[in-house]
């Protein structure tokens, strides 16, 4: 929901400023009036509505520029005169011209034709203002004279009529109270200007915006352009892995259509699920190494953690160890070498530590004991491979 | 309101607006309505109270149109007397012609007394454009005025009040004030001539007010000068149609026009019809005649006599008729002697 509403501010000095000359001329007055005007933006949020907008326009006139007499600035059809214009604001800026006034004895609060066709011509001659005609009337409420009256209205055009806005007169300063004043003070004075100027560079920037603001609102800039970097990056990073993902996945299917094709051409060799898979080239290896230890090629144990000889391997893989595994043959070699040296230095040792073993032994093993293992622990005495 | 007579406005209008307003009081006939002259009520000063009289700049000017009474104050100042004047136009406030429209307001002559009356005129022939362009709120009065307009005889003479669209029901009313062009200069002139009546032009106005934007609700009125009234037999002599529901201008305002110029024959043949009677008598009781109505022709008293029998004999008829009632009176021959 939206509001407007328009206010003109008058102070008590201007209202009577304007009197006291209409007072001492013999004729209709008029002139131009000088001031501000500000708009503002309320936006009133409570229980049962949240998009409730104000929106204020408040005009300060803050003084008059009299006319030395009716009709200077315009002709009998009511054209502006720009010349003359420019010459009655020539000490003031043009945009701080916010309207013009009449005052007229003994008439109507109404807008006679001329004052209409003024203002329209007006308004096309400051078109970056919205202008405001003011019309004082005074008159004799008495026929002795003793009492007068004044009459004040503001008119503006509101785009299809003219229609009368409320004039607020402030006496001796602001009639509100308030405890931060949203408006400037109507007509400050020359001193008050002047120690506001020299200090004003402090505190606000060449465009009127307080300096922390503006100190505030480049680091909110830096910070964002730092985010739109990081964002950019996370942008590139994402769009790679979705090319990756894309890639993993094109690869998987491949996958699984070789793995069918495959499994169509090997629907006989496919072993039970549970059947544990060989490695033929440890087998060959072990078998080329540990020739005598049938034990080592198996792939089972009991729970003892003993090797199951039933289920050892017993077939030759057809692996070639010279071509497939060499370094097998070059440690076979070495192991021959040091085995045959060993053999001569400690074979009286040897044969100590044998029969104490199998002694020992004989206290220590069950009845299950296969011979096979007794051979294999002899074996192990020949050989440097590690005891299970 | 306190309305003065001319005398009494010119003499505490500023002196060297006189001239102006004087044109305006004195002949300031605008309009259809001639009948009535331009009031001025409500004289005022723009000058402070301690300014010496006279010195009043502005007034209230009081123009008949289409029936109704519109109020313009109109705004000189005493001070600046070359000034064209300014106006405020009552409860019309949206009315605003166009300056190029008003040659006597841009090329205003303070020094010509008739400034003002012709500007006045141009101001109110802006104004009746003003009120045609309010009819196109109703297309049915829309459409009785063009088709009025189109017509010459009554196209030309016609002043149109639109009223205020009733914002509650959405009523709008409209009032049609049309000089009928019906011909009274043969009127026999004893009809006419009276001083204690309006001496001006005979005019016979036809009002037609519109209630509603649908005609529904038409209220015809016919005004006619005062001369004009009395010379047709009053104001009850005359009585014309009610609308016809359903019906239109452009064929009631003939239709009326037609009755008010059969009225008017009437009069005119009634006059020559006794004229013609009464010069009948003369011609043949040339010696008896007493006495006649030389001017109307209405009365005629004859002296007779038939074997020693005298008698008067009194011929009257009214003034819009030839109906003549006869009168014997008896007397003796002595008497006479």
């Amino acid at each position: 929901m939206e509001e407007y509403s328009t206010t003109v501010r008058l102070s008590g000095f201007v209202l009577g400023s304007l009197m006291f000359q209409h007072l001492n001329t013999d004729s209709d007055v008029e002139g131009l009036l000088v001031g501000e005007s500000v708009r503002e933006e309320k936006s009133k949020i409570t229980d049962s509505q949240t998009d409730h907008i104000q929106f204020l326009h408040t005009i300060n006139i803050q003084k008059h520029i009299t006319c030395r007499r009716i009709h200077s600035f315009y002709n009998n059809a009511c054209e502006i005169d720009e010349e003359k214009i420019r010459e009655i604001t020539s000490n003031f800026n043009e945009e701080n011209v916010i309207g013009w006034y009449r005052q007229r004895r003994n008439t109507t609060q109404q807008m006679t034709l001329k004052e209409q066709l003024v203002h329209q011509n007006l308004r096309r001659l400051l078109p970056h203002q919205e202008l405001i005609f003011i019309l004082l009337t005074p008159s004799d409420t008495t026929s002795s004279g003793s009492t007068h009256r004044l009459e004040y209205t503001a008119f503006i055009w509101n785009g299809s009529q003219y229609s009368s806005v409320l004039i607020s007169i402030g006496n001796l300063g602001m009639l509100d109270q308030q405890d931060y004043w949203r408006f400037s003070t109507t007509c400050p004075s020359l001193s008050r200007c002047q120690a506001v100027k020299k200090h004003k560079t402090k505190f606000f920037s060449t465009e009127d915006d307080l300096r922390e603001v503006e100190k505030v609102s480049n680091m909110n800039d830096a910070l964002l352009d730092e985010m739109k970097t990081a964002c950019e990056k996370v942008e590139k990073s994402e769009r790679l892995v979705e090319k990756l993902q894309a890639d993993i996945t094109e690869l998987k299917e491949a996958i699984s259509k070789q793995k069918k094709k495959q499994q169509q051409c090997n629907t006989t060799e496919t072993s039970t699920p549970n059947e544990p898979k060989e490695n033929v080239l440890l087998c060959a290896a072990l078998k080329a190494l540990f020739p005598n230890s049938p034990s080592l090629r198996t792939q089972t144990l009991t729970v003892q953690g003993f090797p199951v000889l039933e289920v050892c391997c017993s077939s030759e893989h057809g692996i070639d160890i010279p071509s497939r595994l060499p370094l097998v043959l070059e440690y076979e070699q070495g192991l021959r070498k040091r085995k045959t040296s060993r053999d001569c230095r400690s074979q009286e040792k040897s044969q100590v530590a044998g029969t104490s073993l199998r002694r020992k032994r004989k206290r220590n093993t069950t009845d299950t004991q296969d011979p096979v293992e007794e051979e294999e622990v002899d074996n192990l005495q020949d050989s440097n491979s590690p005891v299970f | 309101m306190n309305s003065l007579s001319p005398e009494v406005a010119l003499s505490r209008i500023s002196p060297e607006l006189r001239p102006l307003l004087c044109s305006v009081v004195r002949n300031g006939r605008v309009g259809l309505d001639s009948t009535n002259c331009l009031r001025i009520t409500d004289l005022k000063t723009g000058c402070t109270s301690l300014t010496p009289g006279p010195c009043c700049d502005r007034f209230k000017l009081h123009i008949p149109y289409a029936g109704e009474t519109l109020k313009w104050d109109i705004i000189f100042n005493a001070r600046d007397p070359e000034l064209p004047p300014d106006f405020i136009f009552g409860e019309d406030a949206e009315f605003l012609p166009e300056p190029s429209e008003l040659p006597h307001l841009v090329a205003w002559d303070a020094g010509d007394p008739d400034c003002l009356l012709q500007l006045v005129k141009e101001l109110l022939q802006q104004y009746h454009q003003y009120q045609c362009q309010r009819l196109r709120d109703s297309s049915r009065l829309l459409f009785e005025y063009d088709s009025l307009l189109e017509d010459p005889n009554y196209g030309r003479s016609m002043e149109i009040y639109a009223g205020r669209k009733n914002s509650w029901t959405g009523e709008f009313s409209a009032r049609f004030l049309l000089k009928l062009p019906v011909d009274f200069s043969n009127i026999p002139i004893y009809l006419l001539k009276d001083t204690a009546l309006d001496p001006g032009e005979d005019v016979a106005l036809l009002s037609v007010s519109f209630e509603d934007a649908e005609a529904t609700q038409v209220f015809p009125k016919l005004f006619l000068s005062p001369s004009i009234e009395h010379a047709l037999g009053g104001p009850s002599a005359l009585h014309i149609p009610a609308f016809p529901s359903g019906g239109c201008l452009i064929d009631y305002v003939p239709q009326v026009c037609q009755l008010l110029t059969n009225k008017v024959q009437y009069v005119i043949q009634g006059y020559h019809k006794r004229r013609e009677y009464i010069a009948a008598f003369l011609s043949h009781f040339g010696m008896g005649v007493v006495e006649y109505d030389a001017v109307g022709f209405t009365k005629l008293t004859l002296l007779l006599m038939w074997k020693d029998f005298c008698f008067l004999v009194h011929v009257s008829s009214c003034a819009g008729c030839c109906f003549c009632a006869v009168m014997i009176t008896k007397t003796h021959r002595h008497a006479l002697n």
